[in-house]
């Protein structure tokens, strides 16, 4: 059986496409018999890539320098990168804040919020940098595959990973293909 | 009709000459993705997204291209197909179209369009300008970051409600939508129709209280008319368990062709007055909630004395009308009444077709809004308006003569020089009833009834001609106030009202949202009531609090 090796990341994002994942529910242990093997992955606890992989699967919007390596170093680790949800495939709801000055962002998100006492905004180096605009992954790298959805439906995940893993090329039709 | 011969795809075929290629293409079932193309408004081909191709490399809209002799079209080629998704990722790309938080996803043409022809990311970058949402109309919406300046709005705003409030100000990439000379909405010229929320094929314009209450994919669909006033227009209703989601004007209708009024759209939504839950008999000078049995058998013993009198309101259904004709005999009495001296109904289409319009005592923005709509529309192809009111009119702005009510005569006999006068009052005094009986048979008259159903009511010899007694029988939806000089009354009512307070028993009745029936409206057309609502527990319709009286 062929191995067939994924890692997925996320950038700006909720971690919502990652439950549509886990929401696959027993189709994962299908595919891990199919010959799926997960490298980093929610499940396997591993922050990145550890090894060249077959599939990259990126969620989340590129809204820092730090997203931007991120996704740069996706593409170079894998053969086959696909942009999950609605905001790693057009920008998504974090583009709300392309209406506004980073600054202006920060102090409303650190300091201004109702709740806050005392806020103040981290500067600590080890943070990414905002960019002045949040940006689909496609405006970074090249994207092989798109699965739209907020968050996409589990069915078109497993549509789309079982699809390549049988060496087709995945078509979202129907009710697999949504923006909400 | 002449036929020219044309290929489709290929295949030679035979339609008629003056057809759009859309339109001949949508009869053959050819489907070809709209979005500002609207079938009941004018084409404009400003989206771009119906384009064909009618020689190799030459796209042209098909919504706006008539059909010629010889005409070769091609619907499905990579050439058509690319410009079709072009077009689609520049629309996308152009405002805020992201569908995850907006309230119109699934209810929207944009979406449909990204869905049927793959759209599955943007290529390109998407728009970063922040428009206005313009929040100050008091049930509209408008969010023009959600717009796609497909203009539908604006032509039916002025083609069909006859309103001519939107526009676009600015040219190329700053157009914008705009009201009267750019105003917020709220504060702007409209009469608040909603015909313009009814074509918006994204979230651009939405019903503020509508867009909150479900998808109309997700309601269940009920085609009734609306029984509010005489007109009768023809109505949509999108509801959900048991509450309604959104009223549309009902295009089909032959009465009023999609456009509504702000009563018919808005006020069942909006409609927050108390309804009487439970039936209720006076005890010691106080009211007190009793049983359904107790109730009626205490409305038995006044009607059983025989000295009791009716009075209903024409807003309910023939069958209605109909039981309480049965009940109580000819001693029954219309609560709207006033009697209308004119035989001869016009119909609303015949504004369309006159030349000289007068329009009697009737602010057509404030009330009947949908014949001050067929009104505008008639002046729009240059027919002219007379005004006759003491009253400020709303449309004396746009009419050609405005009178006083003692120059009646005058309007009238400037009305009579036209070859197709049409003549719309409400109210009848001595002085119109005789002005109008003087020209009876040289006009075609429109009489706005005070009632949803005064014809139907007048068709049953319902009329104010009755014995006074000293008990009465009062079934109406709402009533603020008891006629005077009764002793024991029984108020079959929907709402609670000082009317009331003075009742002796209280039997709450649905509202006509609940209840089903035939109607005539004002040009004597018959129609249906459907069933929209399921009326509350404690509620009974009309029809079934008399039935329970006649024994039936």
């Amino acid at each position: 059986m062929k191995k067939i090796t994924i890692a997925t990341d996320w950038l700006d994002g909720c971690s919502g496409c990652h439950m549509s994942m886990l929401d696959m529910d027993e189709r994962l242990v299908e595919l891990i018999k199919m010959g799926v093997e997960l490298n980093a992955t929610p499940i396997t606890d591993f922050k990145e890539p550890t090894e060249e992989v077959d599939i990259g699967i990126l969620e989340g919007a590129v809204s820092t320098d730090h997203h931007i390596e991120v996704v740069k170093h996706m593409r170079e680790k894998c053969k086959f990168l696909i942009a999950i949800g609605d905001c790693a495939v057009f920008g998504g709801i974090v583009t709300m804040r392309n209406y506004f000055p980073v600054e202006e962002l920060l102090k409303r998100g650190y300091i201004e919020t109702e709740s806050t006492v005392d806020g103040k905004i981290p500067t600590s180096s080890e943070i990414g940098k905002h960019t002045k605009l949040v940006k689909a992954v496609n405006q970074i790298v090249k994207v092989d595959f798109y699965i739209p959805g907020c968050p996409p439906r589990a069915d078109a995940i497993y549509h789309v990973l079982k699809e390549l893993v049988e060496g087709r090329k995945p078509l979202l039709v129907g009710d697999l293909l949504r923006y909400d | 009709m002449a036929l020219v011969n044309i290929k489709i795809n290929g295949q030679p075929t035979q339609v008629e000459e003056g057809k759009t290629v859309l339109e001949v293409l949508k009869e053959i079932g050819i489907d070809v993705p709209v979005l500002c193309y609207h079938p009941k408004l004018t084409s404009i081909g400003a989206c771009r997204m119906c384009v064909v191709e009618t020689r190799p490399g030459v796209l042209q809209a098909s919504c706006t291209l008539p059909v010629s002799e010889g005409m070769e079209i091609q619907t499905d080629t990579e050439t058509v197909k690319k410009a079709r998704k072009f077009v689609l990722n520049l629309i996308f790309s152009e405002r805020n179209h992201y569908c995850m938080y907006c309230e119109m996803s699934s209810n929207c043409e944009l979406q449909d369009l990204g869905y049927s022809m793959g759209l599955d990311h943007f290529e390109l970058p998407t728009y970063t300008t922040k428009f206005p949402v313009d929040t100050s109309h008091e049930y509209i919406l408008a969010d023009h970051n959600r717009c796609v300046l497909c203009r539908r709005c604006i032509r039916a705003c002025s083609e069909i409600a006859g309103h001519n409030v939107l526009g676009i100000s600015q040219r190329g990439i700053d157009s914008m939508l705009t009201a009267d000379l750019n105003v917020p909405l709220g504060e702007s010229s409209c009469v608040s129709c909603g015909l313009c929320v009814q074509v918006c094929p994204t979230g651009a314009l939405t019903d503020k209280k509508s867009a909150y209450l479900g998808t109309r994919k997700d309601s269940e669909l009920v085609k009734t008319i609306c029984a509010n006033c005489s007109v009768g227009c023809g109505i949509e209703v999108y509801k959900r368990a048991n509450y309604i989601v959104q009223i549309l004007g009902d295009w089909e209708n032959p009465v009023n062709n999609g456009v509504l009024c702000k009563l018919g759209r808005y006020a069942p939504l909006n409609d927050t007055k108390e309804r009487i839950t439970q039936p209720m008999v006076k005890k010691n000078g106080k009211l007190e909630a009793v049983t359904w049995e107790e109730a009626i058998d205490k409305a038995k013993e006044i009607l059983a004395e025989k000295e009791t009198v009716g009075y209903i309101s024409a807003s309910l259904p023939l069958e209605v009308l109909s039981k309480f004709k049965d009940l109580l005999g000819d001693n029954i009495g219309l609560l709207e009444n006033v009697s209308n001296p004119i035989d001869n109904l016009g119909k609303l289409s015949d504004i369309l077709s006159a030349d000289k319009i007068v329009v009697i005592g009737v602010d057509l923005d404030k009330n009947f809004g949908v014949v001050g709509s067929f009104v505008k529309r008639a002046i729009f192809n240059d027919s002219e308006l007379i005004i006759v009111d003491d009253n400020p009119n709303s449309l004396n702005k746009i009419a050609k003569l405005s009178y006083q009510m003692k120059d009646l005569d005058k309007a009238i006999g400037n009305a009579l020089t036209g070859n197709n006068p049409v003549i719309i009052y409400s109210q009848i005094d001595k002085t119109i009833s005789d002005s109008l009986s003087r020209i009876s048979g040289k006009a075609k008259f429109i009489w706005l009834a005070p009632a949803s159903n005064y014809l139907g009511a007048k068709k049953l010899g319902l009329n104010g001609s009755f014995a006074l007694k000293k008990n009465a029988y009062i079934v109406a939806p709402y009533i603020e106030k008891l006629p005077n000089n009764l002793n024991r009354v029984i108020l079959q009512t929907s709402y609670y009202t000082p009317a009331v307070e003075a009742a002796d028993i209280v039997l709450p009745s649905s509202i006509w949202l609940e209840e089903e029936g035939t109607y005539i409206n004002i040009e004597g057309i018959e129609q249906k009531l459907v069933k929209v609502l399921t009326p509350k527990k404690g509620i009974k319709t009309n029809n079934e609090i008399l039935s329970i009286l006649l024994g039936k």
